[in-house]
């Protein structure tokens, strides 16, 4: 009886030290799937809040996509809308404020019948790949079409492949929950037009949350005092008490700011201790830090202090 | 990691207010992307100037493209700093033929009285120019300062105006100096338009951008009714400088003077502003500038801010639909050297959009203050217009007085009377057959900026 007293004393130190924190995963933006460092408040590419969650509009109308005029460089881009859209130095849909561009200077239309371009008398003229639009002329313009406006070339997109696409979100539970897989997301950051992940079948956000391809839990983590379970998925779970840096948030200050990976794959759960503070019991046996250990339904997690039992969901 | 080479926004106001945060976080976050620039967030470390980012509406519709515009106001500390820094200067001064008599005589007097304001510390050369530009002196310090003067009042009016010359020459008299710790200008003095040499305005602009980068900045002096106004508020805006209309010979000292007092009280120069728009966000336009854009980036360059300063600019951006929740649709990064410590600094700030469904929640979120300097911001286009339509002669003058009236009350309104005085000026000009264009390009050269001493 004093034994056990006194080894629960030094094994549980009262504040939560913060050097287990440091190391932390990355967070995945449940908007774009960026992989964010947990000290990041806003996502790095989307400017998402990461301590919030987002509020699906996929079923909200949106506006018709009808292509876009990108500069060059890529440094502009002006999506475009339905009907007229006025090019000019001013006050215009297309704002180009450069000299060699007249205050109003053109006009692109948008129809059923396709997108078309009009100089409407500019001082330096309006050029459709290489050749110079007569005033109040319409001509077609497709996709890839290079446009000549002054001195500012500007590439026309059409609308199959101008789509912004990520606007449906993840299922949004309290527990934010998503597979992280870096390796395979990184390469979409050079490419902000292309926003939904396609590397992961698992977790395609498409349009609507309804689709059960969407972070389908596989397992839980019940804990002994029984409040909400906390939902696994498919892939890493990283589990530890800071909002924003973990997919699943123990909010005991005996769990460490980062405590434990949970890694779930084809079916096997097993978890590592990510260097905690107060360390991971499983079934009552502490884990050394780092060392994955394989888990089976039912086994009793202790992270810290709180207890959980893992139930595995019928696949 | 993976992400290392995304851009790091470490100093983020808000990241101290979101609930339960890791301490650790805002030092992890530390350490500038490219390296050299000192972050000074600690409290209690004096900043010589802030930035505050402020939305014309917290909250955007997520489902439709919209437009919001965003003001960067930058502010430099009022108080405190003690000792001015000391100023590596160079008078390029223009002694062409229109300059005989009382302009020649009262300029030799202003560059005497410049001349008694500056310390030993204060390093001074002098370029004079009509068909060719030549060092008068070449920089040094002001400790014989009977000896500067004598040197001043030796020069003579020549012909003709080769200001690309002179502009290349007093540029390097100012580099040839140390630049560590001090503030470096090149104070242009001309009452005429470019006659000889290169006289493409592009070319002369171009030279003065280039020499901005080489942290020389230029105050542009403009006497009498000859010279082009365009030309010279450009060059000041352009490099950071401060542009002047000097209407009579007499006031040349004055102004003069009032140049070097500025100059004395700059505590952060070679000013930039850098937008970063986060995924979904376009800059449309920076009012009044013409902006680089980057990668998801727009750079500006801002004046060379004095003691107590507030300027402020006005950006538009496009925003994408996108699910519903809080962004940071952008960051404003300031970037200065910071005349008191000497060290290049950083600072910014981030504008938050709430993004809604409900237009409701739109009505209850406009920022009176945003609109205000959009307002601003269009008076001073529109005023531009007018000064172009006036030249021109599309603009009669009953029409300009009457634009310029309504810019005239709109400026009273939001308490710019320093401004509101100038247009005033110009309305006085048209009433008495004078052209207003010169007092109007000072008029928007300083829109934007704000002094309050």
């Amino acid at each position: 009886m004093n034994e056990n007293m006194t080894s629960d004393a030094t094994q549980v130190v009262s504040a939560p030290a913060f050097e287990a924190t440091q190391y932390a995963a990355n967070v995945d933006c449940p908007v774009c799937h960026t992989p964010n460092p947990p000290s990041e408040t806003y996502c790095m590419d989307c400017g998402f809040m990461l301590s919030s969650a987002p509020v699906d509009v996929s079923d909200m109308p949106k506006p018709e996509s009808v292509g876009k005029l990108v500069s060059s460089d890529g440094a502009l881009e002006f999506p475009l809308k339905r009907g007229e859209n006025t090019i000019g130095r001013e006050a215009a849909d297309v704002l180009l404020v450069n000299s060699t561009v007249s205050r109003k200077h053109g006009r692109v239309f948008v129809e059923d019948a396709g997108a078309f371009i009009e100089d409407i008398g500019s001082a330096n003229g309006t050029f459709v790949d290489g050749v110079k639009l007569e005033p109040n002329q319409r001509a077609e313009i497709k996709d890839g079409s290079e446009i000549t406006i002054g001195s500012v070339v500007m590439k026309y997109i059409a609308p199959e492949l101008a789509e912004p696409e990520p606007i449906a979100c993840e299922a949004t539970q309290e527990i934010e929950v998503e597979p992280a897989d870096d390796s395979a997301k990184t390469e979409e950051l050079e490419e902000p037009a292309e926003a939904a992940p396609e590397a992961e079948a698992a977790e395609e956000p498409e349009q609507s949350i309804a689709e059960e391809s969407v972070a389908q839990p596989v397992g839980h983590l019940v804990p002994k005092d029984g409040v909400a379970a906390l939902a696994l998925c498919e892939g890493v779970n990283t589990i530890g008490r800071r909002e924003g840096a973990n997919t699943v948030v123990v909010s005991d200050p005996y769990c460490s700011g980062r405590h434990a990976d949970l890694t779930v794959q084809d079916g096997v759960f097993t978890i590592t201790d990510v260097g905690s503070t107060n360390g991971t019991l499983v079934n009552g046996a502490p884990l050394e830090a780092h060392a994955a250990r394989e888990l089976q339904a039912g086994d009793e997690i202790t992270l810290g202090r709180p207890v959980f039992t893992l139930e595995v969901s019928n696949a | 990691m993976n992400d290392s080479t995304q851009m790091i926004f470490p100093d983020d106001p808000n990241k101290t207010r979101v609930g339960g945060f890791d301490p650790n976080a805002t030092q992890m976050a530390g350490g500038m992307p490219g390296g050299e620039g000192n972050r000074t967030m600690m409290a209690g470390s004096q900043q010589a100037i802030t930035v505050e980012c402020l939305v014309e509406n917290s909250y955007a519709m997520a489902t439709e493209n919209s437009r919001q515009h965003l003001v960067a106001r930058i502010t430099a500390s009022g108080t405190g700093m003690g000792v001015r820094m000391p100023v590596n200067l160079c008078l390029i001064l223009d002694h062409s033929g229109s300059m005989e008599g009382p302009p020649l005589d009262y300029m030799k007097s202003a560059c005497g009285y410049v001349v008694d304001l500056l310390e030993p510390n204060d390093v001074l050369s002098i370029v004079a120019f009509s068909d060719t530009a030549q060092v008068l002196m070449p920089a040094r310090r002001v400790v014989n300062k009977a000896l500067i003067k004598e040197h001043i009042m030796r020069l003579e009016v020549g012909n003709t105006t080769n200001l690309f010359d002179a502009l290349a020459l007093g540029a390097s008299q100012v580099a040839s100096a140390p630049a560590q710790g001090y503030v470096n200008r090149a104070l242009l003095f001309t009452d005429g338009e470019p006659t000889a040499g290169n006289k493409d305005f592009a070319s002369i602009v171009g030279q003065v951008v280039e020499q901005k980068s080489r942290g020389i900045t230029f105050t542009a002096l403009g006497f009498g009714p000859e010279y082009n106004e365009e030309l010279l508020a450009s060059i000041a805006k352009r490099s950071g400088g401060n542009y002047y209309y000097i209407t009579r010979p007499e006031l040349i000292p004055e102004i003069f003077r009032r140049e070097l007092e500025t100059l004395m009280m700059i505590v952060a120069r070679n000013v930039k502003l850098r937008v970063h728009m986060s995924r979904w966000v376009q800059v449309r336009q920076i009012y009044g500038k013409l902006p680089a854009f980057g990668h998801r980036s727009a750079e500006v360059t801002l004046s060379d801010m004095e003691r107590g300063e507030t300027q402020s600019a006005v950006i538009e951006l496009g925003l994408e639909p996108r699910p519903g929740g809080k962004y940071r649709i952008a960051t404003v990064e300031v970037s200065y050297d910071d005349s008191v410590t000497g060290r290049p600094e950083t600072i910014s700030a981030d504008a938050i959009v709430e993004f809604t469904t409900d237009p409701s929640q739109i009505a209850s979120g406009v920022n009176q203050m945003v609109l205000r300097e959009v307002e601003i911001a269009e008076a001073s286009k529109s005023l531009e217009r007018t000064v172009m339509g006036m030249r021109t002669q599309q603009v009669s003058s009953a029409d300009a007085v009457r634009e310029l009236e309504r810019t005239r009350m709109l400026l009273l309104d939001q308490g710019k009377t320093m401004q509101a005085q100038d247009i005033q000026k110009a309305i006085d000009d048209i009433h008495g057959g004078a052209a207003p264009e010169k007092t109007l390009m000072g008029t928007i050269a300083n829109m934007d900026r704000e002094k309050n001493r």
